[in-house]
């Protein structure tokens, strides 16, 4: 298979996008070490996959935290000796009662935790990661940034829009530093997909969303992992420092 | 088993470069190729090379500015059966339509003043129209089926320009982008998407030829400018043309999708 051999590190794999992704790249022949904030989630998640017959193996880890980063992939580098694929992913997007705080009624704490687990999180694992890509001379870097860092949104804030569009400029800039050790580094930017973090609380807005998707419809979570699978394979070797829409087409640059 | 099993694709301009290694590439994971090019001799060497392979194909001469041509293509294409993957892929730069034009090869880049109004229109011709006409006579095949799909050959060049390319190129790569949103909107209600694909630099035939005719402190400098440090081969272009025909690509329409080894990074 595509990925046999191959290791691969998501962050927030235990449930959405994220444990798509993992379930994805395990299709492949991929070996998934899921992480992830939530133990409970993270647990069951991991079983779930272990009794299908995958080969995963698990780690809690809260991105925003230095230390336990470094540890996680020091751990990895132990246990494994190298890592071939990490995919930025956790992340967080918050509302009350679903909807969103408009920019005057953002406290700074909110502010912060937005942009330590969607950007600090991303640089730490990343950062973490690439030594171990390395060492074998191959590596994909794939972070899950949003259609809201593409353009403005009406459903997330604006920390969430400044944390996403962050992880574009990381990634541009990442593609220009590790091409040669066979290293790429890219951004999914989904629209809206269903999963527990699109939850807005007003059908009407939802509808409103839909009609203005060319597809008309909202987007699957595996429709996100199977653009990450693709990226982590042989073939998209030339794309670099690219950010890929994954929206329905409802966003178009 | 491949990814493509059971779709029938039309691939514009594809009887060499990297328009042939998409009709291989499709037609190794399981496609039905309809291969077109305007020149027969190139064509039916490319089909003869893809039937020895055991792959299913077929050769159709037709210039695709001539909307007659065209039509009359489409027919046949629907006749054998339909049509699920159009690879909009056949285009040319000035150089390559004054080759055609007057068969004097001029490898400097013309500038904006430099362009005559028949290689201009040679350019949009081709580029832009053709693909315009295959698009709307695909449409009504496309609609049949169940994942149509439109992929539209960009070009690094039509994202933010570019040494190599003169203007005429750039404008019609620009348009294609502008023309594949469009696609995407107008056409997303009957589950067709629509994509455009950006190369960088591809060491296609025509590339080739153009690059043996730079100094190398030009190649050193273009090289230096990619981060993955080489040019693309035309097999990296047909990888994403299968991805993007492909289920995995569902929800992915109206986007350009670059594929230049990092060298503009949008
Ligand atoms: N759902 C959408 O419409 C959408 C659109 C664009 C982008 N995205 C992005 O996709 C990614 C996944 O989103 P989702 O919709 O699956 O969300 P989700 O809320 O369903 O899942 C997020 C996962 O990340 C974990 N997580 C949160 N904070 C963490 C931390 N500090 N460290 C480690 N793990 C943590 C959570 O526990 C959860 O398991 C996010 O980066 C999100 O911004 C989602
Ligand atoms: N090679 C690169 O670096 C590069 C970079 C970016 C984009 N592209 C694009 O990729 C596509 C393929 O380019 P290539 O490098 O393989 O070029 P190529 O010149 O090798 O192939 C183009 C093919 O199109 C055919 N063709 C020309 N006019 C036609 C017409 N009117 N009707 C039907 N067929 C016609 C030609 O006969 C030829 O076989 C083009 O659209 C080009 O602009 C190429």
């Amino acid at each position: 298979m595509e990925l046999t051999g191959r290791i691969a590190l998501v962050t927030g794999a235990a449930k959405g996008i994220g444990a798509e992704i993992t379930n994805g790249l395990l299709k492949k022949g991929a070996k998934v070490i899921l992480t992830d904030i939530n133990m409970e989630n993270l647990i069951s998640k991991t079983n779930e996959f272990r009794e299908e017959g995958y080969d995963v193996d698990s780690k809690l880890l809260d991105v925003r935290e230095e230390q336990q980063v470094i540890e996680a992939f020091k751990w990895i580098d132990e246990k494994y000796g190298r890592l071939d694929i990490l995919v930025n992913n956790a992340g967080l997007s918050p509302k009350v009662n679903g909807i969103r705080r408009n920019t005057h009624d953002i406290p700074t704490s909110e502010w912060d935790t937005v942009l330590d687990i969607n950007l600090k999180g991303t640089f730490l694992c990343t950062r973490e990661a690439l030594p171990l890509m390395q060492k074998g001379k191959w590596g994909r870097v794939i972070s899950i940034a949003s259609q809201a860092g593409r353009t403005g949104s009406r459903v997330s804030g604006t920390h969430y829009s400044a944390s996403k569009a962050g992880i574009i400029g990381f990634m541009r800039t990442l593609a220009t530093e590790y091409g040669t050790f066979g290293i790429t580094a890219n951004s999914i930017a989904p629209g809206p997909i269903e999963t527990d973090l699109l939850y807005i609380n007003d059908s009407g807005k939802i509808d409103t969303y839909i009609k203005n998707i060319p597809v008309g419809r909202l987007g699957k979570a595996q429709e996100v992992a199977s653009a990450v699978t693709y990226l982590c394979s042989v073939d998209a070797g030339f794309i670099n420092g690219a950010t890929i829409d994954v929206n329905g087409g409802l966003f178009m640059l | 088993m491949g990814i493509l099993d059971g779709k029938q694709v039309l691939v514009t301009g594809g009887a060499r470069g990297i328009g042939f290694e998409i009709a291989k590439k499709m037609a190794g994971e399981g496609a039905k190729v309809f291969v077109n090019d305007v020149k027969d001799e190139i064509l039916d060497i490319a089909v003869t090379e893809l039937l020895k392979a055991g792959f299913n194909a077929e050769g159709y001469k037709a210039d695709i500015t001539d909307e007659e041509a065209v039509a009359k293509m489409f027919h046949i294409i629907e006749k054998k059966g339909g049509l699920d993957v159009l690879v909009n892929n056949a285009g040319l730069s000035i150089r390559g339509v004054h080759a055609l034009r007057t068969g004097t090869v001029e490898h400097d880049v013309k500038k904006v003043t430099e362009i005559g109004l028949m290689d201009w229109n040679g350019v949009l011709n081709i580029n832009l129209t053709g693909t315009f006409l295959c698009t709307r006579a695909a449409v009504p095949l496309l609609k049949k089926s169940n994942n149509g799909r439109i992929i539209n050959m960009s070009s690094r060049a039509g994202r933010a320009g570019g040494s190599v390319s003169d203007i005429a190129y750039v404008t019609t790569k620009a348009g294609i982008i502008g023309f594949t949103k469009q696609c995407a909107i107008e056409l997303g209600a009957y589950g067709i998407t629509a994509n455009a694909i950006a190369p960088g630099v591809i060491m296609s035939e025509w590339l080739k030829d153009h690059w043996e005719n730079l100094s190398n402190e030009r190649q050193e400098t273009l090289l230096n400018s990619i981060p993955l440090k080489r040019t693309g081969e035309p097999q990296e272009i047909a990888n994403i043309c299968v991805f993007l025909a492909s289920d995995s690509s569902s929800y992915i329409t109206g986007t350009t999708l670059d594929a230049n080894g990092g060298s503009y990074l949008s």
